[in-house]
Formats: C-alpha cells, structure tokens, sequence
C-alpha cells in the first residue's frame, strides 16, 4: 500500500513567495502573517502565478475566486488558496479597471475554480478570457447582465419606511447602505 | 422451522400487539395538551407598555421589519404602541435582547396559524396579551 | 464517440420534481443505461444572500448564515461570527469558546445523522431513514431547551454566545449522546456489514485525493482518501477549544484503491466523525468553565466596525466553509460579504465524477457526498 503522492513534498510560505516572485517580479508581496501569504499580481501575469502554485502545492486546495467592487469602474478578484501539507492559506489579489475588465481564466488550471468564475462573471461583470462555459449559474434571465453585487445595483428599499422610525439623513452611513 | 417454533412467533407478535393496543399513544392529543415547551421557547412576542420607553431599540434590531412603532399611541407616560407583522418575523430574538427595560419578551405560543394574513399582523392590543380567541371546530373548542 | 451512440443519447432532467433531487436539477445525457454527460445545474434556491449581508448589521448577519443550512446552523453562523470578531479585535471569554465547540460538535453530530438516514432513502432502503432520525431529534430537543429554537438557532454572537448552558440542557444533551452512543455502533456494523450496501455502494463515485482537491472537495469527502485535512487541527482557532481535549482526525482507506475513495468509504468516513464528535462533547462537557459568556462590551464594539478585511473559516459538516468580510471604515455593514460553501465544489464535481457511471448510481454518488442546496445557491 503506498501514500498518496500528493504528500511527497512540502514547502514553507516564505520559499513560495520567493519562487513566485523570481519567476515574476512584477508580483508583489503585500504580508505574510505565520501561514498566511498574500500576493499582488498584476492581472496579466495570473495564469503564471497559478500555475506555478499549482506545480510548488502539491495539495492546493482552490477555495474561492471572487470579486470586490471598489467603486468607479475598480475591481478587485481574490483567489484563495489552501494547502492542507504545509499549513498554508494563501491569497492572490488582482486588481481590475474599466467597465467591461478582463482576466485570464484559470480554470484548466484549478477545474473547481470554473464555477467560481463563472458566479463573477454573472455577479460583477468581470469577464474570464479562455473560460468555456460563462452561462448565468445562480441568476435568473431577467437578471442577466445586471450583475447584482456591483455597488450600483440598487436594490428595493421602500420597505425601511414602514417602521415608522424617521427616514436617515441624506449623506450620513446609515442612508448609503 | 417447527410447527410449536410458528406458533410461538405468532403468539409473540400477537402478545406484543396487545400490549401495544392497551398502551397510551406515544404521541401528543394536540390541540387537547401541548408538547413541553422550554422556558427559552421564542414564540410570539408579549409587550409590556408599563415598562416601555419608546427607545425603538427592537424597531432597528429587527432583520426583517417586522416591527413598526407608533409613538402618537400612548397608554401610560412615555409609551409607545408596537405592531408586529408575524409574516414576516423570523423569530431571531434579537428584539428581546434589544430591550433594555424589560418590556418585550418571547413566550411560549408557537402555534400561531391564522385564516388570513391580515390576521397575523398583531396591533397593539393583542401584543399586550396572551389570551386569543378560542378555536371553535365542530362544536368543539380548543385552547 | 461515434455518431450512432449520440443518435441514441436522451437528455433528461434529474429534478427539479424528483424525490431525491431534493429541487435542484442536474441535466444527465444518456446512452442506454449510461451516463455520458452530466451538468449541474445551480441556481433554483438563490436567494442572494451576499447582497442581503451587505444590508444587514454585524447582529443580524449571521442569521442569514445559519439560514443557509439550517441542519448545521451552529456552524453555518460561526464564520460571519469569526469574521467580525476578527476585524473588531474582541476576545471570546472561556466559556464562551468552550459553549461554542460543544454546540458546533452537537451541530455537526446532528446534520450528519440527518445525512445518512438521507442517503439510506436514496439508496431505497427506507427502514435506514428513520432509525437516526429518531436519535436527531434528541439533539433537536437539547437545542430548544438551550435556544428556544430547534433549528435556527441563533446561537453565537460577536463576543461570545448568547444563551447559557443550565442543568437541563446539558442533561438533555447527555441524554442525547447517551442514545446515539449505543445505537450508532449497532447501526454502523448492521449497515457497513450489509452486503447488499456493500453492493450498492463499493466502487462507485471513485475519485483520487488529487483530483478532488482539484475540483474543491473537502472535508468527509477527502479525508475518505485517507488525507488528514480538518481545519480544526490545521488551522486552529483562538476562539474555539479544541485543543482542550485529546482528538484525532479520523481518516478511511481503501484496501482495493489506495488514495480513493468510494460512495462506501465516504459513508464509514462519516460515522467515523459522528464518533470523534461525540467523543469531542464528552471530553469537553466536564471542563466547562464558570464566568461570562460574553464580552459586555461586545455589543457596542460590533455595532461600528474599523476598516479591515477578515476571513473567517471553520471546518463545516461537509467542508471548508469560510466567510470573506470587508468593512469601510465606521460602517454598520459590510462592505463585501463572500461565503463559500463546502457544496458548491461538492455539486461541481458532479460534472466530472458522474460520467461513466450508470443511471441508477447517479443517486448513490451525488448522496454519497453529502450535498446541501442552501450551500451552493446561497
């Protein structure tokens, strides 16, 4: 009876960091607290970094892509990565721009990402060059190019007046979410 | 298998079904008696407006909006009347731990199906009381 | 595959109606009794739950958490909690985080009972069904007598907990410890020895660790291949205890294929965890100990948050479950609230496991993984 092969070699954060950033230097490292690491990449250079954690982990465990708006046409994707071996979780932050932004998918890389990427898609309107299947996942038709978790999808907030409370005042915290 | 082994199965099974016939149900003859409820049960709600203060701590609790607040309505010094839309509530308990004055808190009453929908929104008079309408059926009445 | 096999290829719809489908569809394409194609199909309990988050203070967000899963609600709500613990910096006091590992265990205990009677409807052996039903319900009780409620229980709260163990509920949950200790074994043995399961369920659903960490399983599902992976020994949590007691990851290996696991191990992996749960309780109800159970100043702190980012993960019934939380800067809400369910990969997988495999053991491996809608619909 043999082990199984992914548990043949481990590897420590900082030399993951270090491998990544000698393969592209254009990725930078934003904290390392004990076992977690967190990269900037820039968003032409994700099928490299992915791919390269993908040969470093033996045993990554892709657990999220998702996305941020950051308002003003600005995104944010995170990918987060967890390797069960080396007791590492490690995340990946890209940043986007423009109405339409793009990235290269990375999903034949990490098949379990692909339904992650294709709920960003439909969510955020990021789209996932190389994806091959970018149907809505959760939302129903009508919805379909709305993406609902941007901040400028408004949604249906009549139902606060009925609580006879005085309505927020314009501009402060409360009258904004 | 023997004729007395058949017999003797047949006379268990049948010793074991009378016994069962002359025993009480395992179940609850509900609506005649109820099931124990703890004394944690969050069932509907009870309003004490004696000690109300009208801080509408429980209105901006509520995850849902179940509760809308009438300050006009007053009863004793600084009062105010709730309506509970029971539609909507969810039962969370963050209202009652949202009251700092002891003047809201979940009882014990988780029945609460009506006939109609305007029927579960409860106003102010029927959130300072526990007694309800008796439920009449067939000549019958419960509760 | 040549062109007369597609000629003969009918698509059906495996739910929405069907029993076991339990009102999500998956889209089979089939070739005599063989299934070709499998896609699965999401969406049909979305409820957008991270928008809702996005509206709803750090209170009242995690009761749509626990909404999500009711079977595993004191897990399903824990990493919401962590989250804004984390970003609001508040400390747990002791007995707090013991309360909590104890109910989280019971939590987990119950859903997978819930999940094996389940399957033994799947597998069409219904007399299965009803036997730890009836143990779930003790657990159900020890939850009511703690929480007032036997499902969604709202039960953590920033800072600590919010109901406070009494005599009673912990009699209660002895006494629902005590049944399960001495009906699980006999189940275990009836059914992992049964034939007839044994048939119904060995080799089928095979997958190798590697390839199912690539899809995203994890939990039960992994460590049936024999990899270790808990979160709660990997990545251990402040706010929760255990490492007050003395625990082993509990791991299942195939004899016949080692490094994989079948719809057969994925079942005595899963009785498996019930025992180290219930071992987990045991060890933890005796040290339980007196003071606060929670911060008084929580309340206040977890009303505005500071700027931060946080992830919160706790190792669910079926998986990594984790909760991304952003926060503005003096805000009531969250800024972005990300939540992955263990079954969004579990459903995923489907698309690759499926194929191959004949129509009626479609049932036995979707079952066989422990799947749960409100995971991944959301």
């Amino acid at each position: 009876m043999s082990e199984p092969d992914i548990y043949l070699t481990t590897v420590s954060p900082s030399a993951v960091a270090q491998a990544v950033r000698s393969k592209c230097p254009d990725v930078t490292q934003k904290s390392m607290q004990g076992n977690r690491l967190e990269l900037i990449v820039p968003p032409s250079r994700i099928r490299d970094v992915v791919g390269l954690l993908n040969e470093l982990i033996s045993d990554a465990l892709p657990e999220s892509v998702f996305g941020i708006d950051l308002q003003n046409d600005r995104y944010e994707l995170i990918y987060v990565f967890w390797s069960h071996l080396n007791r590492m979780l490690c995340q990946l932050r890209v940043s986007l721009e423009g109405t339409v932004p793009e990235v290269d998918s990375v999903c034949d890389i990490f098949p379990g990402l692909e339904w992650h990427e294709r709920e960003t898609h439909e969510m955020f309107g990021i789209g996932f060059k190389g994806h091959p299947d970018l149907r809505l996942l959760l939302l129903p038709e009508e919805l379909s190019g709305k993406y609902p978790l941007r901040k400028r999808f408004k949604t249906d907030r009549s139902r606060l007046s009925e609580t006879g409370l005085p309505e927020a005042r314009p501009g402060s915290k409360e009258a904004e979410t | 298998m023997g004729f007395f082994s058949t017999l003797g199965d047949i006379f268990r099974v049948l010793r074991h079904t009378f016994r069962q016939t002359m025993t009480r149900p395992f179940t609850y003859f509900y609506p005649f008696e109820d099931r124990y409820y703890p004394d944690t049960t969050r069932g509907r709600h009870i309003h004490i407006r004696k000690n109300c203060t009208a801080c509408a701590q429980c209105v901006k609790a509520c995850p849902t909006i179940a509760i809308r607040i009438d300050k006009q309505d007053r009863m004793y010094e600084k009062d105010a009347a709730l309506h509970f839309d029971y539609t909507r509530c969810i039962f969370c308990g963050l209202c009652v731990q949202a009251c700092k004055f002891n003047a809201l808190f979940h009882t014990k009453i988780v029945d609460l199906s009506e006939e109609t929908r305007e029927d579960l929104q409860y106003g102010p008079d029927r959130m300072g009381t526990l007694e309800r309408k008796p439920l009449k059926w067939r000549g019958r009445t419960f509760r | 595959m040549c062109p007369e096999i597609v000629d003969e290829a009918a698509q059906v719809w495996f739910g929405p109606q069907h029993v076991s489908a339990h009102g999500w569809a998956t889209k089979l394409t089939i070739v005599g009794d063989y299934i070709v194609e499998c896609d699965p199909n999401a969406g049909y309990f979305h409820r957008s739950a991270e928008k809702c988050l996005e509206f709803r203070n750090f209170q009242q967000g995690a009761l749509i958490m626990e909404r999500l899963c009711m079977l595993e609600a004191f897990l399903a709500e824990y990493p919401y909690v962590k989250a804004v613990e984390q970003i609001a910096q508040l400390d747990v006091p002791e007995r707090a985080r013991v309360m909590r590992t104890i109910m989280m265990e019971a939590s987990r205990i119950h859903s997978l009972q819930f999940w094996w009677g389940q399957f033994g409807a799947e597998l069409g052996l219904f007399a299965m069904t009803l036997w730890p039903w009836v143990d779930r319900e003790y657990f159900l009780d020890a939850f009511e007598e703690l929480t007032g409620s036997r499902h969604a229980v709202s039960y953590s709260a920033p800072g600590g907990v919010k109901y406070d163990f009494n005599e009673k509920s912990i009699k209660m949950l002895e006494r629902a410890l005590d049944r399960l200790e001495d009906r699980l074994p006999k189940f275990r043995d009836m059914i992992l020895r049964s034939p007839t399961f044994k048939l119904r369920t060995k080799k089928i659903g095979l997958f190798d660790a590697a390839q199912g960490l690539k899809w995203g399983l994890s939990g039960p599902n992994i460590k049936a291949c024999g990899i270790p992976m808990d979160l709660r020994k990997d990545d251990p949590d402040p706010n929760l205890a255990y490492e007050m007691c003395d625990w082993e990851v509990p791991v299942t290996t195939n004899e016949d294929h080692p490094g994989q696991c079948d719809a057969y191990d994925r079942m005595s992996q899963r009785f498996k965890e019930i025992e180290t749960s219930a071992s987990i309780i045991r060890q933890l109800l005796p040290q339980v100990p007196e003071g606060p159970i929670i911060d008084p100043k929580a309340r206040a702190k977890a009303n505005r948050l500071p700027e931060g980012e946080a992830y919160g993960r706790v190792e669910g019934t079926r998986g990594v479950t984790t909760l991304f939380l952003k926060t503005a800067d003096k805000a009531q809400t969250p800024y972005r609230a990300k939540i992955r369910g263990p079954c969004f990969a579990s459903y995923y997988s489907l698309k690759h496991l499926v194929p191959g495999s004949t129509f009626a053991d479609f049932v036995v491996i979707f079952g066989s993984l422990d799947p749960y809608p409100g995971w991944w619909d959301r």
